[in-house]
């Protein structure tokens, strides 16, 4: 033993600096096993706490109306045709698969989309459609071979509000993943998938043989789990530590998570496109992005383009590149039959296909920022900023694409026009306007000036302008509803001067410069006479045509002088549209809505924006004024419209100009619809045109483009129908000649002379 | 509460009474009926017609009814409303659809609202005297409901 010792005693010099390292070399190596260790434990936490709670931040998606089709609607079929083609529906001879359509003459064979709406489920379903002339004449389901009375199409997508990145989903579970895709995918990405541990040595050894054959990297030994780990957690760096990171997230996420979870997330998560701004991540987004299908619907040939997408999502862009892209498909298809998921018939036969990819769809970042202002509006009194671009929100709006379309279209063409013809600057006109749906108040365009694309200064909600004469409506109801006027009341269009507060005074003049004398109140309406108009609201008092104003939807502050009267008051096009809107609806206010519904990310209802009803206005006197609208547009300032329209079809509108020719507006509405249209300039200075040759043109257009149902008028009990000679100023009970009908209560015909005509030669 | 109850059923039957009038009355529709799906169709217009004849539906509003007097039996007024809303939309100028809305939020308690709706169905009414005198009673029961609340 002492010899031993010795031994060792004499061997100490080395064995003893040996000794003197290895007690710090432990040291060294438990801090970094312990220190690996808590790594391991903040990795785990991260990726628990991202994987366990909301996955991912998804973008509210914001839909226009749905198209409902049903008989009788009126509808042609190549509305039907836009509308499936904004849907993204593509041309199939059978129409076997939900998005497709045939053409047959007057029929369509259509085969719907399933959709997820307020009110409950649309099936997709193989329905006929059949159109006669303006309408939709029957529907019938091809599977049961029996009629429908109503369906409704998927919605066109036309906003999406973002997290900052700008990612876009559509959340899949495994099972609603085409199986041939998934074992593909896992046959060419990652063989082991099912056996390895998130890290595969295996496979990083294949991949290091086969890149040392080759050369050069053609193959990566990433797993598909590392791939998700690097996709969803890391940044795109080559770095070692980056490497030691995704193999450890990789192990931790094998280790807590089910396979399939982990495939149900790579398939959810994995980059396939971009589209401008919006990058497209996702089977379920991929297809609908690029075959307007869901991933279950997919040929074998689309679904071995989709492998072949998500190795260079660029690279083989099928529609930049198609020929690339078909290759890597082809070769796909052939790894596939090696691996012997398909069979040599199934093989050629998919080879043999097309790409079978749409047209790029347009943008649904935000098709149309001045609409979508609006609805962002409304949105942010009800939800907060951070819920809207992370909870996958489903906002369905009142949008009606169609209309739209019309409307920014016709703005655009209309200005260049005038500029054009007038030898007015270019771009110096702007214009906004605002369509609805009469009878429910929905809002079915907005149009906020020329570019429909810019996304800044709307013009339909902020800009104030005084709104000139479509104010003389609202003075000749408050008069009508005091019950001690009629339209055939006498009124004096002569020079007024008013008092203003401030000691001055002011003269108001008509348009021509001419006095008119003594006159009919409907006279003055029609030809829009300001001297007629300050004399009967100075009558009745600026106060009670304010209260008018406020009962008929406009809470913002006006101009209390007697110039109130003829329209020296602010407004912006949204809030005469608002007035409008309860004139064409009876006298009935409905706040007027930009969205339907919002629905969370499952569909499941979060809020429902109702239709709103209050009784605003005396519906007869309504109805007088809706009448003698309705005269402006036969023979008053806006007869100019049938230079252009049929002559049977019935319309009520009002012009309005203000001074110096500043602002040009129309107001007016049909059966069914109703238009606000201002035009002017930014700098307000003088545009050079009236109501009838600015906005009323460009009104007109968009009521020719869009064809428009005849305004029918419905008498509100008490009113009865009287002529009004128009040279001898008397009230006959029948058309005598030279006269004009008129709507009077039954209150005031209990105190009016009504003559016969044969008392008209006295 | 026994008031509430009471209106329900008569309400019902109101429903049950009504559906069986015509949906609507335009005489422009008059043999282009949903049902006589034998006859040829018309030449397609292919450019946009200046003039548009309206829509007119059939059986879709009468389907929509059906649904949402079963929501309204269930007590699902949220439902039922929202299905008479889309109706609406389909066939403004229906005064029974504003009645049967008025009806709905009668039921939700919403008294001032549905009174309004009433009152456009009057409007909307014409010649109507039936849907006139039901809408006339509902408007009184909703003042009186809503002052003794």
């Amino acid at each position: 033993m002492p010899k031993s010792a010795n031994n060792t005693k004499k061997k100490s010099p080395l064995k003893k600096s040996w000794r003197r390292f290895i007690k710090p070399l432990f040291v060294i190596a438990m801090t970094m096993i312990a220190f690996l260790f808590i790594y391991t434990l903040y990795l785990d936490g991260q990726i628990r706490q991202q994987f366990e709670g909301k996955r991912w931040s998804l973008p509210a998606k914001v839909y226009a109306r749905p198209l409902e089709l049903y008989p009788g609607k009126a509808l042609l079929k190549n509305e039907l045709l836009t509308e499936l083609s904004s849907l993204q529906y593509f041309p199939q001879a059978d129409a076997s698969v939900a998005g497709s359509y045939a053409d047959m003459g007057n029929e369509l064979i259509l085969h719907t989309r399933a959709f997820r709406y307020w009110d409950g489920e649309e099936l997709q379903q193989r329905i006929q459609i059949r159109f006669s002339g303006q309408h939709i004449l029957s529907i019938r389901n091809l599977t049961d071979e029996l009629p429908r009375d109503l369906i409704r199409l998927d919605p066109v997508r036309i906003a999406t509000i973002y997290p900052s990145h700008k990612e876009d989903r559509a959340l899949l579970r495994l099972n609603q993943v085409p199986q041939k895709l998934v074992e593909a995918l896992i046959s060419i990405e990652d063989r082991d998938f099912y056996h390895h541990h998130g890290v595969s040595l295996r496979s990083i050894a294949r991949a290091m043989l086969t890149n040392l054959r080759a050369g050069r990297m053609v193959q990566g030994g990433s797993t598909l789990t590392q791939q998700l780990v690097k996709n969803y957690f890391l940044s795109n760096e080559r770095t070692l530590s980056r490497k030691l990171n995704e193999a450890i997230m990789s192990w931790l996420l094998d280790f807590h998570y089910p396979k399939d979870e982990i495939l149900e997330a790579y398939f959810n998560e994995i980059y396939l496109g971009q589209d401008g701004s919006r990058a497209i991540h996702g089977i379920g987004m991929a297809s609908q992005y690029y075959f307007g299908r869901t991933p279950l619907e997919l040929g074998l040939e689309q679904q071995a383009l989709l492998i072949a997408i998500l190795n260079g999502p660029s690279y083989y862009n099928p529609r930049r590149f198609p020929e690339r892209a078909i290759e890597k498909r082809n070769l796909i298809l052939n790894v596939m039959l090696q691996h012997g998921l398909i069979t040599p018939n199934e093989a050629e036969h998919a080879m043999n296909r097309p790409l079978g990819v749409l047209p790029k769809p347009k943008s649904s970042i935000n098709q149309h920022p001045a609409f979508m202002d609006l609805v962002r509006r409304q949105l942010s009194e009800d939800y907060k900023e951070e819920d809207l671009r992370t909870e996958g929100l489903n906002i369905f709006t009142t949008l009606d694409p169609r209309v739209q379309a019309e409307a920014e279209q016709t703005v655009a063409s209309e200005l260049k026009e005038m500029e054009r013809y007038y030898g007015i600057p270019i771009d110096t006109l702007q214009s906004a306007m605002v369509v609805t749906d009469t009878g429910s108040g929905e809002i079915q365009a907005v149009v906020g000036g020329r570019d429909p694309r810019f996304d800044g200064f709307n013009r339909a909600v902020d800009a104030q302008r005084h709104i000139g004469s479509l104010i003389k409506p609202v003075v000749f109801l408050t008069a009508l509803q005091t019950q001690r006027y009629h339209l055939a009341t006498t009124i004096l269009d002569e020079p007024l001067e008013v008092e203003l507060s401030a000691g001055q005074s002011w003269k108001a003049e008509n348009y021509d410069h001419i006095s008119h004398g003594e006159i009919p109140a409907y006279v003055a309406l029609v030809n829009s006479y300001n001297q007629a108009t300050l004399n009967l609201g100075m009558e009745i008092g600026v106060d009670q045509s304010i209260q008018t104003l406020r009962a008929l939807g406009v809470d913002r502050p006006v101009n209390i002088y007697p110039s109130f009267l003829l329209g020296a008051t602010e407004m912006s096009p949204l809030d005469v549209t608002q007035v409008y809107q309860t004139l064409a609806n009876g006298g009935f206010t409905t706040p007027l809505r930009s969205i339907r519904a919002v629905l969370d990310t499952d569909g499941n209802p979060l809020q429902r924006y109702e239709l709103q009803l209050k009784q605003a206005a005396d519906p007869q006197a309504v109805y007088q004024v809706n009448s003698v609208l309705n005269l402006v547009t036969r023979e008053g300032t806006a007869r100019k419209l049938y230079d252009t329209l049929p002559q049977d079809l019935q319309l009520a509108g009002k012009t309005g100009t203000t001074n110096d020719l500043r602002d040009s507006w129309f107001a007016g509405f049909s059966g069914n619809r109703l238009a606000v249209v201002w035009l002017g300039r930014d700098d307000n200075k003088s545009a050079g045109f009236s109501g009838s040759t600015g906005a009323m043109r460009i009104w007109g257009k968009l009521y020719q483009q869009l064809g428009s149902e005849s305004l029918e008028l419905i008498a509100p009990e008490g009113i009865s129908h009287l002529w009004l000679g128009r040279s001898d100023g008397r009230i006959t009970d029948a058309d005598c000649g030279d006269s004009v009908r008129l709507p009077f209560t039954q209150d005031i015909l209990a105190i009016l002379p009504v003559h016969g005509c044969e008392t008209n030669s006295d | 509460m026994k008031f509430r109850i009471l209106y329900a059923m008569v309400m019902v039957l109101t429903i049950t009474a009504c559906g069986t009038t015509p949906v609507t009355e335009d005489p422009a529709i008059v043999g282009l009926n949903a049902q006589d799906t034998e006859v040829e169709p018309l030449a397609l217009v292919e450019t946009t017609p200046l003039m548009r004849a309206p829509s007119y539906s059939s059986n879709a509003v009468a389907t929509i009814i059906v649904n949402a007097r079963a929501a309204m039996e269930k007590g699902n007024y949220q439902v039922a409303a929202a299905q008479l809303e889309r109706a609406v939309r389909i066939e403004p100028r229906n005064a029974l659809l504003w009645h049967y809305l008025a009806q709905v939020r009668f039921n939700q308690g919403r008294y001032s609202l549905a009174a309004n709706l009433a009152s456009k169905s009057t409007l909307l009414a014409r010649g109507d005297q039936a849907l006139r005198s039901s809408n006339a009673t509902l408007i009184k029961q909703a003042q009186a409901a809503f002052t003794t609340r």
